[in-house]
């Protein structure tokens, strides 16, 4: 029954899923059309003759109308045809292929972090309330949303690596190659962008713990005689569950977005930097593949997120 | 002492021994602004098998003192002194440990709102074989025909279905009845009700009403009903404690209540409950409103509101005991008050 239930439940997610890629993919692609001034010209480069401008035209397909040019662009993706750089040549799925696992680590990375030592100090925070340990976390809550990433990763570099020499500046190692190394040189990036959510971990597991403390079910089940600790680890965790879950949801794309900033502090050749580049040298097909890449990415996590989210709540999933 | 009920069976002539008594109950709140008295010496019996309700309005009290007995009040906020003997021990001072063992396998515990007192994402089966295997050894396999039967007892059809439903599928009435059957799974001998038929429809009202008559019939399970309802005390229960502003103002046999009784304030009562056949007259009400806990009155404290009030009803009545019955008014025995409409 259970097994059938996730079946439907995952079906369902794929339904409303549909929709959103469409309209998320149609915006990547509506992206490169909303550059001020005439796409041909900016492509074909400065200098370049009338003739030249046609020629890119027709190349690109610019003179189609834009929803068949969308249609055949999205055809050319869904085939892996990510088009190439313009400035390098290289195909672009190559380079994000590359590119990728080195910023999944480091998000990877951070998430772990923001899950592990948030979730135990929300959970220290809510069975002391107003003690020294809820006022310490939940001042360091405060202060961690307040810090911005890339203040908090120069003063970890400056610190760390070069006080200290624990840690290396910059750069990083591919997790292909050497995947300790690669977390090694992950770390300090890792640590910059989990600051916040460590403190959006807390902070949450913090309220939602209080809020089933003072239910009328847990008086419930102090009323029945349980033991403490069953009415915790079972009922308590289980029902701040789905607060959990949404939270890591929102945190994953919010570190996915943050590596922007992250990896150009640490000058580390992840999806970050190259959409930074790509976007500074008006390399759009570059640009482009980012985009739907990373919006591929949110998609099924989201996704992920909302069929967890229907198996671990009984409430969800009747609707 | 190793089986200390079965030795004080021997010591005491047992059946005189009331299961519950409650001395001197006094809860204060603890507010920014110092601490407030909630109830005033509160001290009541419970004798096995009898159905005792507690009856008074909104905020005097009743609520407090049945969540008080299993110390379900949140400790930071709350102080409560006076003692609550259960079968010779003392709830209030017991530690929580030795409580688990009482709260649940001898006292089962219902409240107002059944939704809300049952945990939402745990199927009810699971809630009520969980109860019933933390206080005896028990497989799970056997728990859950044991829960089966418990969920048929209270009237719940097709209880093997019902055994995997969650909370949020089933009516309040059908709610309340899990509650029931979740709150007499170890079967205990005292059953505090808080109010739980206040959420339901009147006609769901009467059937859980009806279930808890024959439950507490057939096992002999003491009741304590509370309640703001007097006419479903009348249906149920065989003693009546009223409560005004957090103190007891009557303690009587049910039927003594309803024909004489002694205090204007459980008149006042009976006199602004609807009756069928009473056509074109207003319903009477009580005039003024309950003192707030923070501003009581010294001397009787339904004094600005009762109509028989006299000079000497600004000192303090005490609650005058005879033979079984307590009253709180010193002008009781010399008035006559009109009871129930029959």
């Amino acid at each position: 029954m259970q097994g059938r239930r996730s079946l439907r439940l995952i079906g369902h997610g794929l339904l409303q899923a549909g929709p959103i890629l469409v309209m998320a993919t149609f915006l990547v692609f509506a992206l490169m059309h909303l550059v001020p001034g005439d796409l041909a010209f900016t492509l074909a480069g400065e200098n370049a003759t009338r003739e030249r401008v046609e020629e890119i035209r027709s190349l690109y397909g610019l003179d189609r109308p834009v929803l068949v040019q969308y249609g055949s662009w999205l055809w050319k993706m869904l085939h892996g045809d990510l088009s190439v750089s313009l400035l390098s040549g290289e195909p672009v799925l190559t380079s994000i292929l590359h590119r990728l696992p080195v910023t999944l680590l480091i998000v990877s990375a951070a998430m772990a972090l923001s899950l592990l030592l948030g979730i135990p100090l929300g959970i220290l925070a809510s069975a002391r309330p107003r003690s020294l340990i809820d006022s310490f976390v939940t001042t360091f809550a405060s202060i961690g949303i307040a810090l911005p990433s890339f203040w908090l990763a120069m003063i970890l570099v400056s610190l760390l690596a070069l006080t200290f020499q624990w840690f290396p500046v910059s750069g990083m190692v591919e997790p292909k190659v050497n995947l300790f190394d690669a977390l090694y040189h992950a770390f300090l990036p890792a640590v910059a962008l989990a600051a916040s959510g460590v403190a959006e971990v807390a902070r949450q597991t913090r309220s939602a713990l209080m809020e089933v403390q003072s239910s009328q079910y847990v008086r419930t089940l102090v009323a029945k005689g349980l033991p403490a600790s069953q009415i915790f680890w079972k009922h308590g965790l289980k029902n701040i569950s789905v607060t959990l879950l949404t939270v890591t949801g929102l945190l994953f794309n919010r570190l996915l977005g943050g590596t922007v900033v992250i990896e150009a502090v640490f000058a580390i050749s992840g999806m970050g930097s190259l959409v930074v580049g790509a976007a500074t040298g008006k390399d759009y097909p570059v640009v482009q593949g980012v985009m739907l890449t990373m919006v591929l990415i949110v998609i099924t996590i989201n996704l992920v997120i909302e069929i967890l989210y229907a198996l671990l709540d009984p409430r969800v999933a009747r609707q | 002492m190793k089986d200390s009920s079965a030795s004080d069976l021997i010591q005491n002539p047992a059946a005189a021994e009331p299961l519950l008594r409650v001395e001197d109950l006094s809860i204060f709140f603890r507010t920014a602004t110092g601490e407030i008295q909630a109830t005033d010496s509160i001290s009541f019996s419970v004798r096995p098998g009898e159905r005792l309700g507690i009856v008074g309005e909104s905020g005097c009290g009743k609520t407090v003192t049945g969540l008080s007995l299993l110390g379900l009040l949140p400790r930071f906020m709350t102080r409560v002194t006076g003692k609550a003997y259960f079968e010779g021990q003392d709830l209030l001072s017991m530690r929580r440990a030795r409580l688990r063992r009482i709260s649940g396998p001898r006292i089962g515990m219902i409240f107002q709102e059944p939704m809300r007192a049952l945990d939402p994402v745990f199927t009810v089966g699971e809630q009520i074989s969980e109860t019933l295997r933390a206080h005896v050894k028990i497989g799970k396999a056997e728990a859950r025909a044991r829960v089966i039967d418990a969920l048929a007892e209270v009237g719940i059809p097709s209880p093997e279905r019902r055994y995997d439903d969650y909370p949020h599928s089933l009516s309040g009435g059908m709610q309340q009845r899990v509650m029931i059957a979740m709150a007499l799974i170890c079967k205990p001998r005292l059953l505090i009700a808080d109010e739980p038929t206040t959420a339901l429809d009147v006609t769901v009202q009467a059937q859980i009403i009806d279930l808890l008559h024959t439950i507490s019939e057939r096992t002999g399970t003491a009741l304590i009903f509370i309640t703001h309802d007097l006419g479903v005390v009348a249906e149920l229960c065989t003693r009546v404690v009223i409560v005004y502003a957090g103190q007891i103002v009557e303690d009587a046999p049910i039927e003594r209540v309803y024909r004489s009784p002694q205090h204007p304030y459980t008149s006042a009562l009976f006199r602004s409950m609807p009756s069928l056949g009473v056509r074109g007259v207003p319903l009477p009400s009580i005039g003024g409103r309950v003192p707030s806990l923070a501003n009581m009155p010294a001397g009787c404290r339904f004094r600005e509101r009762c109509q028989y009030a006299q000079p000497e009803c600004v000192a303090k009545p005490a609650l005058d005991t005879n033979e079984q019955e307590r009253v709180r008014c010193f002008r009781a025995g010399e008035l006559t008050l009109p009871g129930a409409v029959v």
